[in-house]
């Protein structure tokens, strides 16, 4: 790739122009150097609790609690709370699985439902595929847990159709693409989603 | 005319290796030190030469911004998306962090005048490093004003684009251009006057 200069007008432009063998020179300084102590000591003293993707602080509780965690959260909410924190419990709720579902994101699993995906594909599973699995069995408990209290979708019914459709579209492009991150995402947003509006249907 | 052996901002992890880091980084993105570690020990070596290149092998202040790369990078792993390997998004974390003073630089008197900046670098760290590199090009690259320097390692040693360049630096493009300008006339006189 050959440049165009913009020399400072007291240089002609050859004067700036490397022979090839110091340009080769240059790049071969690109190697690696070791620090000359160990910097780990200072760095890991410098690790505070891991943040989960977002901006909402990660903690240390194992994810069948986060899930638990919203449905109980779902269970009071819809059971005796005024309607006017449904929206706030439902943020909170939303917020709580995007937690849980961001653990799953980085837990090994190799459970039946991976082993599933990876048969569909007819390949081990992959890392994106056991997130996308782990993701579907909490999303599934989840929505078992606020499903009984819910009323017939009525209205929404299309849209609750058309959310699980989009999961199964996703699922199956998953098992042709196993390592897409974007379609992981569409999944878990495509979940929230999903989850977000049961909880709306026990609120109304 | 110049041959072109710059290319795009290269995807250092090789395969297996990238493999190998995905699991760690997913490990560490959820609270796992250890994890984090294996990665620290994996890529120590690589983060610490691009930031001794950028500022001037100068010891003690390239391993403290080694160590905040690292600590940044713990920070940004859980939004780490994967969109490049590990190893080329942890690299340009690290230059983003060796180059937080010269993009603050911007905003002083010295802005485009940096060799009075460079003289106080040198004379506070240099003694025991600069002096002691063994060779003359490393040196005379060491010894380079920080703006020019920083645009000729990217440049002429990592092989980033001045559009790349510009960005990180918070600089114009034609300004990437005459600073590695100006870098390679002060490079080609330091090693002419050490000939």
């Amino acid at each position: 790739m050959n440049e165009r200069e913009l020399p400072p007008s007291d240089h002609p432009p050859r004067e700036a122009e490397l022979p090839d063998a110091l340009r080769w020179q240059l790049r071969a300084m690109r190697r690696d150097q070791a620090p000359g102590a160990d910097l780990w000591p200072g760095i890991a003293a410098r690790l505070g609790p891991q943040q989960a993707a977002g901006t909402a602080p990660a903690t240390a509780v194992p994810e069948q609690a986060q899930t638990a965690a919203v449905v109980a959260l779902a269970r009071r909410e819809g059971g005796g709370r005024s309607r006017w924190m449904a929206p706030v419990a439902l943020a909170a709720g939303v917020a709580a699985l995007a937690i849980g579902i961001a653990a799953h994101f980085r837990a090994a699993d190799s459970g039946p439902a991976a082993a599933g995906m990876a048969a569909q594909a007819g390949a081990p599973a992959s890392l994106v595929q056991r997130e996308a699995a782990g993701m579907t069995r909490q999303y599934q408990a989840a929505l078992q847990e606020i499903a009984p209290a819910t009323r017939p979708h009525g209205e929404l019914q299309p849209a609750f159709d058309e959310l699980d459709r989009n999961a199964a579209l996703i699922l199956d492009a998953l098992a042709h693409d196993p390592d897409s991150r974007l379609l992981l995402e569409q999944l878990r947003r495509t979940y929230a989603r999903r989850l977000a509006l049961a909880q709306r249907v026990v609120y109304t | 005319m110049l041959t072109a052996v710059t290319d795009s901002v290269p995807d250092f992890a090789a395969p297996a290796e990238a493999e190998d880091d995905r699991a760690l980084v997913a490990a560490a993105a959820s609270g796992g030190v250890a994890a984090f570690e294996a990665l620290y020990r994996r890529h120590a070596g690589r983060i610490h030469g691009v930031i001794a290149r950028l500022v001037g092998h100068a010891g003690a202040r390239a391993e403290d911004l080694t160590q905040e790369a690292f600590v940044r990078a713990w920070q940004a792993l859980p939004n780490f998306r994967f969109e490049s390997a590990f190893g080329t998004w942890l690299h340009r974390l690290a230059v983003n962090t060796a180059l937080m003073e010269l993009r603050g630089r911007r905003s002083r008197p010295l802005e485009d005048n940096d060799e009075d900046a460079f003289d106080g670098i040198g004379s506070a760290d240099s003694a025991g490093h600069v002096t002691a590199l063994s060779m003359d090009l490393e040196r005379a690259v060491a010894t380079l004003p920080p703006r020019a320097r920083a645009v000729l390692v990217l440049y002429d040693v990592e092989g980033w684009k001045h559009e790349e360049i510009a960005a990180e630096l918070g600089m114009a493009v034609g300004s990437s251009k005459a600073q590695l300008h100006r870098a390679r006339g002060l490079l080609r006189a330091r090693l002419g006057e050490q000939a």
